[in-house]
C-alpha cells in the first residue's frame, strides 16, 4: 500500500546533491503522447524542418528530467525554458513575415512551448502538456491524412494509461505539491469494464455521424491541401526523393532508359491498360492482362476548366482478342475544315507530371498543342491526338510540367445552326470506325446490338443505350479472368463473364456501338481524378487508370462513353466544408459524357476558353499561360503560398480587393449543422428500428435469453461455487479428524492445535470467520447467537489451546480426547447447518 | 452524491463539443473519429462514475484530542458491501485545524466484503475545539473524468491543546521572600512539595524512592518522607488578550506565542507541587479565573488556552480586579502584548507584597510573519520601561525553553 499510495510532496524534495525532479508515474509516455499528438499536427502542413527538428529533440528532452540538479539546477532549466520560448516567439516573427497562416502560426508555436515544458517538469507542467497534447490531436483531426490514422490509435491508448495511472490526483484535486500514484494492475477490472464499454460506443458514435460529403461552406479556412498522404514537401524533395527516375516496374539497370509500353510482370504496382504487361503500347487486350494492382501513387496533377478524361492511346482495330492501333490511324491526321473549327474551343491544360508512368504526355481529347520546355519539345512523337516522349532521350526530372490545348467542339452553340455541319475531321473514314473481325462476332452479339438501339434513331440516344445496358447487367471485377483462347472477348464478357474491369467494358461498348453503326474506339488512359477543391487541381493517381470508348456522334462530335458502373470510377472532392470552395463539377459527368455537362458547356461559353478564330495570331502560335497559370504551376509546391499568391492573382485579374479568406456565412454553417444533425437522429432512429426488429424476430430472442442465462450464471456462478467450495473445506476437515485418532496419544499438542486449525478452517468456511483484532474468546462467543452448545464447544476448545500454548503445562491426552471429540461435535453441526441452507454472516454475530 | 466533471473532464468535455462541431460540417473521416472517441470516452467515463461509489460504507475511528504542533490521528472504516472490488477511493475531509484545509487520504481498492481501518494522520497546526462534521468519499470512473463524491455524516469533536514546550528546568522559587506562615500541613502525596514535613507510615499508592530508611527501622514498618503542603509554590499567570495588539498571523501572532508560554508553564507546574492562579479574558468572561492545585486545574487551563481568542480586555484591567488575589510571596507571569503603562504601579504594589514578577512583553510587531527575520531590540522600545519594572521582549525566534529558564 506504501508503494502504491505514496504520499509524494513535492516540496519536500530530497536534498542530497544526487536528487532529481520529481517525476511523474508514466513520465516517458507523457512525451510520446506528446511526439504523437506534434506529428498529427505538423506532417505534412507545418514547416517541415521544424517538424524534425521538434520530433527528434522529444527524447532528450524527456531525458532532461533524469539529469540530477547538481549538474543542472533548476534555475538553468529555467533559464533554458525562458530560452526555448523566446525561440518560439522568434519564430512566430518569421513566419509570420512569410504570411504564413494563423493556425499553421498559432500550431507551430504551441508545439514549440509544449517543449518547454520539458524542462522543469514541475507537476502541473505534466498537465499543461496533457493538455497541449488533447489539443494538437483535435486539430490534427482537420486535416485528413493516413498519418493521423496511423497515430490516432497510438496516441489514444497512450492517452488512457497516463489518466488511468493518474486517476486519483485528478480525483482528490490537489494540487502540484501530491502526487497520488495508483496501480493499473490493481485497477485491471474496472479499466477493462471501461474499455469494454468505450469501444462499442465509439463505433457506435462512429456509424450515427455523418460521412456522407456534402456541399456546403467550412467554419475553417486553411491554406492546406489534403488527401496527399504520401506528398513529399518540396523542401524535404531534394532530400528523400533519389536523383534516378522513377518508372513504375522500372527494370535494373534501365534506371535513365525509357522503354516505351513495356514493363515486366508482376513488377507493376498499377494496372492501367495503357501498357500491358509483355505487350507493347500499340495494343490492348480487352481480356484484362492490364489489369495489375492499381497503385495508390500520383501520376499527375491537372488544371484544367473543364472535366476531361485523360487519353493515353486510342485503339481502333479489334481483332477479336485485342484492340490494336492499325497503321492507317498510326499516320492519320486530321483535315482542317473551317465550317467545324468555327465551334471549335480551346481548352488550355497545365499538367504536372508526378511520376512516369508511361511516355505518353497525357491530355483531354482532342490535344492540339503542346507547351513544352525545351529541351524536351524535340524530342517527342506527335501523333493526331497527343504526344509522346521519344526512346532516345531518358525522362525528365520530375515535377514535369507542361501545358497542352485541346480541342472541344461547342456543342451548344452547334445545335443551334440551322444547316447541319459534318463534324468529322479525320482523314479516315468513318466505316473504318464500323469495322469488326465479322468471323468472330457471334449472332447473339449482333442480336443484342440490334435490341438494344434499333429502335432509337439518334446516334446520341443509341450509345446512351447501349451504355445503360452494360452498366446495369454487368458487374465490375478488377481482378476477373482472361478470356479462353477460343473465345472472343466481348462475347464471353456479354454471355459468360458477366463481370469484368474496365477494359471489357470498354471493349463491349465499342463492338456493339460498332454493331449498331456507330463510329466507335477504345481509349485508355485516367479517368479525371480527384479534384482538389483548395487548389482547384485535378489529382490522378495510378488507381484511376482506366478504359472507356469514344463514339461519333452527329452534331455531337468524338463523345467520351463510359460503360464502367459509375461507382467504380474512382473520383473523390476534398471534404466539403474545409475551404470557401466546393466541386464545381458535381456528379453529372457520370451520367452525361463530359464533353456535354453543363460545367463543360459554361466553361466553354467562358472567357477562361479561347475561341480558336479569336485571335489569328494566337491560333497558330502557342498561347500564353494566363497569370493564374503561372502562379499554379510555379506554387504547386509549396501549399502555403498558395493563398497569397491567389490573393494576388485575383487582385491583379479583378482589379480589387481579394475576397477575404475569413469570410464565412453563419447561416451555411447552421445550414450544415442542422442538416446533419438530423441526419444523425434518423440514423438513431433507423438503428433503433432495426435493432426493435432484430429484438423482437428470432435471433434477438435467442440472443436475449443466451445474454439473460450467461448473467445469471455470471452472478450465480460465484456464489455456488464458493458453496462448493466451502462444502469441500468442512468435508476435509472431517475427514482429516479421521487421522488424528491416533495423534491424541502419542502427541495430544499436536492434535489439540490441529484440532484448533480445523475447527477455525471449519468456522470461515461456514461463514463465521474471525475479524481482525477479535480477541479469540470474544469471537467464541459470538456464535452464542447460533447455538448454545455449539459455541461451548468453540470455547473450550479455545481455552485448550490456549493452555496448549501459553501455559508451561502440556496438554494431556484427556485434552486432547476432549477436542477431538468437541471439534468432531462442531464440523457435524456444521455441516447440518449448512445443509439446511442457513447462510450465516458476520454481520448477523456482531449485531 | 454527487457527480462532476474534474479538470481533465472539463477540458475533455469542451475538445468533445468542439471536434463534434467541427465534424458536423466540415465531415471527413479524421474529425468523426476523433469526436467519437472523445464522446465515447465521456459517456463510458459518466456512466462508470454513477455505479463508482456503490455498497461503500464508512465509519469514524475514536477521536483522540491532540496537541498543536504534533499529529492528530483521524481514523476511519471503509467497507466494500458489494459484489466486486471496488476501485481505489479517496477519503476526504475538511480539517480546519491543518496548514491544508482538506486531507485527502487514497484507499487501495477494496475487495469483496473487505473492512479496513485507514488511519489517517494529520498535522494540527492551529489550536482550538472543533466540530467535524461529514466525511467525503471520492471516486469516479477509471480515467478520472468524473468525481463522485458521497458524503456521511459522522459527526466528531476535536480538541486541539495549545503547543507547549517541555521545560526542562523552570526556576520557581522566589528571589525575596517575606515571612511566610506557620501553619503548616502535610501534603499526603510522597515526592511531593519542596520543605519537608514528616514521616509517616507507607500507603500502597507510596513511591518506593520516598520510603524513609531510618523512620522504618525505627518502627519496624515502612515509612515515607512527607511534605509541608503550605510550603508549596504558588504561581500566577495573568494572560493578556487585548485585540488590538494581536498580530495579524492567525497560527505565528504574538497571543500564539504567548498562550504557547503559558501552556509551557502550567504543563511543567503541574509536574511540581504548586498553586495556580491563572487570569486571562475569555469571550465569554471578562475576567476568567482558574485557580488551585496545579495538576488539578491544569486541564481547565488547557482547555481555556485551546478555545483562546482575542478580547477588548487590556492587562491593567486583568490586574485591577484579580491583583489582590496574588498570594505575597508567590510568582507572577504577566504576559502581555500591549504597552500599557499603569500597569506599574500593579507591578509596585505586588512587589511589596513580596511578589516575584517576571514580566514577558510580546508586541505584535516582533511577530510578523514565519522566516522573517527577528528584529533587533532597540533601546527605544524600552522607554515606556525604563521606570520600574523591565519587561523581558519576547520575539518570534526567540526560544520559550530558554526565556522561561532564565526566569
Amino acid at each position: 500500500m506504501a508503494d502504491m499510495f505514496q504520499h509524494t510532496p513535492l516540496n519536500s524534495q530530497a536534498k542530497t546533491a544526487f536528487s532529481v525532479p520529481e517525476r511523474m508515474p508514466l513520465h516517458y509516455a507523457y512525451f510520446l503522447l506528446f511526439g504523437a499528438s506534434m506529428l498529427s499536427a505538423l506532417w505534412q502542413h507545418a514547416h517541415p524542418g521544424l517538424t524534425i527538428v521538434l520530433v527528434l529533440s522529444l527524447i532528450p528532452a524527456a531525458f532532461i528530467s533524469y539529469i540530477p540538479l547538481r549538474i543542472l539546477p533548476r534555475e538553468f532549466r529555467t533559464y533554458l525554458q525562458i530560452a526555448v520560448i523566446t525561440v518560439a516567439i522568434v519564430w512566430a516573427v518569421i513566419r509570420l513575415f512569410h504570411k504564413v497562416p494563423t493556425d499553421k502560426l498559432l500550431i507551430e508555436m504551441i508545439c514549440i512551448l509544449g517543449m518547454s515544458l520539458a524542462f522543469s517538469m514541475r507537476a502541473a507542467e505534466y498537465g499543461y502538456m496533457l493538455l497541449i497534447s488533447v489539443l494538437l490531436l483535435v486539430y490534427g483531426a482537420l486535416l485528413p491524412r493516413t498519418m493521423y490514422l496511423m497515430i490516432l490509435l497510438p496516441a489514444f491508448f497512450l492517452l488512457m494509461a497516463i489518466v488511468y495511472k493518474s486517476r486519483l490526483n485528478a480525483l482528490s484535486g490537489e494540487g502540484p505539491n501530491q502526487i497520488f500514484r495508483s496501480s493499473i494492475r490493481k485497477n485491471w477490472l474496472p479499466i477493462l469494464i471501461h474499455m469494454c464499454i468505450l469501444v462499442p460506443l465509439w463505433i457506435y458514435f462512429y456509424s450515427i455521424l455523418p460521412t456522407e460529403r456534402k456541399t456546403g461552406r467550412g467554419i475553417f479556412v486553411v491554406s492546406f491541401s489534403n488527401d496527399n498522404d504520401l506528398y513529399v514537401p518540396p523542401q524535404f524533395a531534394n532530400w528523400l526523393t533519389s536523383e534516378k527516375i522513377k518508372l513504375s516496374g522500372e527494370q535494373p539497370g534501365d534506371s535513365n532508359r525509357f522503354v516505351p509500353g513495356l514493363r515486366a510482370e508482376g513488377q507493376s504496382k498499377s494496372g492501367p491498360p495503357v501498357s500491358s504487361s509483355g505487350e507493347k503500347a500499340s495494343s490492348m487486350d480487352s481480356s484484362g492482362s492490364g489489369s495489375g494492382a492499381p497503385g495508390d501513387e500520383m501520376v499527375f496533377r491537372a488544371k484544367s476548366p473543364v472535366k476531361f478524361y485523360w487519353v493515353g492511346n486510342i485503339y481502333d482495330f479489334y481483332d477479336g482478342v485485342a484492340w490494336k492501333q492499325s497503321p492507317s490511324f498510326k499516320k492519320q491526321h486530321l483535315k482542317w475544315d473551317l465550317a467545324v473549327q468555327r465551334f471549335t474551343k480551346r481548352v488550355e491544360q497545365n499538367i504536372v507530371i508526378e511520376k512516369w508512368i508511361s511516355p505518353v504526355l497525357f491530355a483531354g481529347y482532342r490535344a492540339s498543342y503542346y507547351s513544352i520546355n525545351f529541351p524536351l519539345y524535340a524530342a517527342t512523337n506527335r501523333s493526331f491526338y497527343n504526344e509522346r516522349l521519344t526512346e532516345k532521350q531518358p525522362y525528365p526530372k520530375l515535377p514535369f510540367t507542361y501545358t497542352v490545348t485541346s480541342e472541344l467542339m461547342n456543342v451548344e452553340s452547334l445545335g443551334k445552326m440551322k444547316k447541319p455541319v459534318s463534324l468529322w475531321g479525320e482523314t479516315l473514314s468513318r466505316t473504318h470506325y464500323l469495322k469488326l473481325p465479322g468471323k468472330r462476332i457471334s449472332e447473339r452479339l449482333k442480336n443484342l446490338s440490334k435490341r438494344l438501339s434499333s429502335h432509337l434513331s439518334g446516334d446520341y440516344e443509341r450509345a446512351l443505350a447501349i451504355r445503360d445496358y452494360l452498366r446495369t447487367n454487368f458487374v465490375y471485377k478488377q481482378f476477373s479472368s482472361k478470356t479462353p483462347k477460343d473465345r472472343e472477348s466481348v462475347d464471353y464478357f456479354i454471355f459468360d463473364l458477366k463481370m469484368g474491369h474496365c477494359e471489357y467494358f470498354a471493349s463491349s461498348m465499342c463492338v456493339l456501338a460498332r454493331l449498331s453503326g456507330l463510329p466507335a474506339r477504345v481509349v485508355t488512359g485516367f479517368s479525371p481524378g480527384n479534384y482538389n477543391a483548395l487548389n482547384g487541381l485535378f489529382e490522378v493517381h495510378e488507381y484511376h487508370a482506366h478504359a472507356w470508348t469514344q463514339v461519333f456522334c452527329d452534331k455531337k462530335g468524338w463523345l467520351t462513353i463510359d460503360p464502367t458502373p459509375p461507382g467504380e470510377i474512382v473520383s473523390r472532392t476534398t471534404p466539403i466544408g474545409i475551404g470557401s470552395l466546393h466541386d464545381p463539377f458535381g456528379d453529372e459527368w457520370k451520367v452525361t459524357p463530359p464533353e456535354l455537362t453543363e460545367s463543360t458547356l459554361n466553361s466553354l461559353k467562358s472567357d477562361d476558353v479561347d475561341d480558336v478564330f479569336s485571335s489569328p495570331e494566337r491560333a497558330a502560335v502557342n498561347p500564353a499561360p494566363s497569370l493564374l497559370s503561372k502562379i499554379f504551376m510555379s506554387m504547386a509546391m509549396a501549399p502555403e503560398k498558395i493563398g497569397s499568391a491567389l490573393d494576388k492573382a485575383r487582385e491583379d485579374l479583378s482589379g480589387g480587393k481579394p475576397k477575404g479568406k475569413d469570410t464565412f456565412s453563419f447561416k451555411d454553417i447552421f445550414t450544415s449543422v442542422k442538416s446533419n444533425l438530423m441526419l444523425i437522429a434518423q440514423k438513431i432512429a433507423s438503428g433503433w428500428k432495426s435493432f426493435m426488429k432484430w429484438f423482437f424476430s428470432t435471433s434477438g430472442s435467442i440472443f436475449l435469453i443466451m445474454i439473460m442465462t450467461a448473467a445469471l450464471f455470471s452472478i450465480k456462478t460465484p456464489g455456488i461455487y464458493r458453496k462448493i467450495k466451502n462444502r469441500l473445506t468442512i468435508r476435509r476437515c472431517v475427514k482429516r479428524l479421521a487421522d488424528l485418532e491416533k495423534l491424541k496419544k502419542t502427541s495430544p499438542c499436536e492434535n489439540v492445535k490441529l484440532c484448533y486449525n480445523i475447527t477455525r478452517k471449519a468456522l470461515d468456511a461456514a461463514g463465521w470467520p474471525r475479524l481482525k483484532n477479535m480477541e479469540l474468546f470474544d469471537y467464541g462467543a459470538t456464535l452464542n447467537k447460533v447455538n448454545h452448545a455449539f459455541c461451548n464447544n468453540v470455547l473450550v476448545i479455545y481455552y485448550i489451546y490456549s493452555k496448549a500454548i501459553y501455559s508451561s503445562d502440556p496438554p494431556t491426552v484427556q485434552d486432547a480426547e476432549t477436542v477431538l471429540e468437541r471439534t468432531r461435535s462442531i464440523t457435524s453441526f456444521i455441516l447440518s447447518y449448512t445443509k439446511e441452507n442457513k447462510k450465516p454472516t458476520h454481520s448477523s454475530l456482531l449485531k | 452524491m454527487r457527480i462532476s466533471p474534474t479538470r481533465r473532464g472539463k477540458i475533455l468535455i469542451l475538445a468533445a463539443a468542439g471536434t463534434l462541431g467541427v465534424a458536423l460540417v466540415n465531415v471527413n473521416i479524421t474529425t468523426c473519429l476523433t469526436a467519437s472517441g472523445i464522446l465515447s470516452v465521456l459517456v463510458s467515463s459518466f456512466v462508470m462514475s454513477l455505479f463508482s461509489l456503490n455498497r461503500l460504507e464508512l465509519k469514524r475511528g475514536p477521536l483522540k484530542d491532540g496537541t498543536a504542533g504534533g499529529k492528530i490521528s483521524l481514523p476511519v472504516m471503509i467497507k466494500n458491501s458489494g459484489r466486486g472490488t471496488r476501485q481505489s477511493v479517496i477519503v476526504s475531509e475538511a480539517v480546519p485545524f491543518a496548514d491544508k484545509k482538506v486531507l485527502n487520504v487514497p484507499v487501495q481498492p477494496l475487495a469483496r466484503n473487505a473492512n479496513i481501518v485507514i488511519t489517517r494522520q494529520v498535522y494540527a497546526a492551529k489550536r482550538g475545539f472543533y466540530k467535524l462534521t461529514y466525511i467525503s468519499l471520492v471516486s469516479g470512473d477509471p480515467a478520472g473524468l468524473f468525481r463522485t463524491v458521497r458524503r456521511f455524516n459522522l459527526p466528531g469533536e476535536l480538541m486541539i491543546y495549545p503547543e507547549s514546550v517541555k521545560l526542562s528546568y523552570m526556576p520557581i522559587r522566589i528571589k525575596r521572600q517575606i515571612a511566610s506562615s506557620v501553619l503548616g500541613r502535610p501534603i499526603g502525596i510522597s515526592g511531593m512539595g519542596q520543605e519537608f514535613f514528616g514521616v509517616r507510615e507507607y500507603r500502597h499508592s507510596d513511591g518506593v524512592r520516598f520510603i524513609h530508611w531510618k523512620s522504618s527501622a525505627r518502627h519496624k514498618k515502612l515509612m515515607v518522607r512527607d511534605f509541608e503542603a503550605n510550603a508549596s509554590t504558588k504561581v500566577s499567570i495573568f494572560l493578556e488578550t487585548h485585540r488590538k495588539s494581536t498580530g495579524m498571523d492567525e497560527t505565528y501572532s504574538n497571543l500564539e506565542y504567548l498562550i504557547k508560554t503559558a501552556a509551557s508553564i502550567v504543563n511543567y507546574l503541574s509536574g511540581m507541587y504548586c498553586q495556580i492562579l491563572f487570569v486571562t479574558s475569555t469571550e465569554k468572561d471578562r475576567v476568567w479565573v482558574s485557580t488551585g492545585e496545579a495538576f488539578g486545574v491544569k486541564d481547565r487551563i488547557m482547555n481555556s488556552l485551546a478555545t483562546l481568542m482575542s478580547t477588548d480586555c487590556r492587562i491593567d484591567e486583568l490586574l485591577r480586579v484579580e491583583s489582590d488575589y496574588v498570594r505575597p510571596n508567590s510568582i507572577l507571569y504577566c504576559l502581555t502584548m500591549s504597552e500599557t503603562p499603569g500597569i506599574t504601579k500593579y507591578f509596585d504594589i505586588l512587589t511589596e507584597r513580596g511578589v516575584d514578577i517576571r514580566w514577558i512583553h510580546a508586541p505584535a510587531k516582533y511577530f510578523l510573519s514565519p522566516g522573517a527575520p527577528a528584529s533587533v531590540h532597540e533601546p527605544a522600545d524600552l522607554g515606556m520601561f525604563l521606570e520600574g519594572l523591565v519587561p523581558f521582549i519576547a520575539r518570534q525566534d526567540l526560544n520559550i525553553s530558554r526565556m522561561l529558564s532564565y526566569g
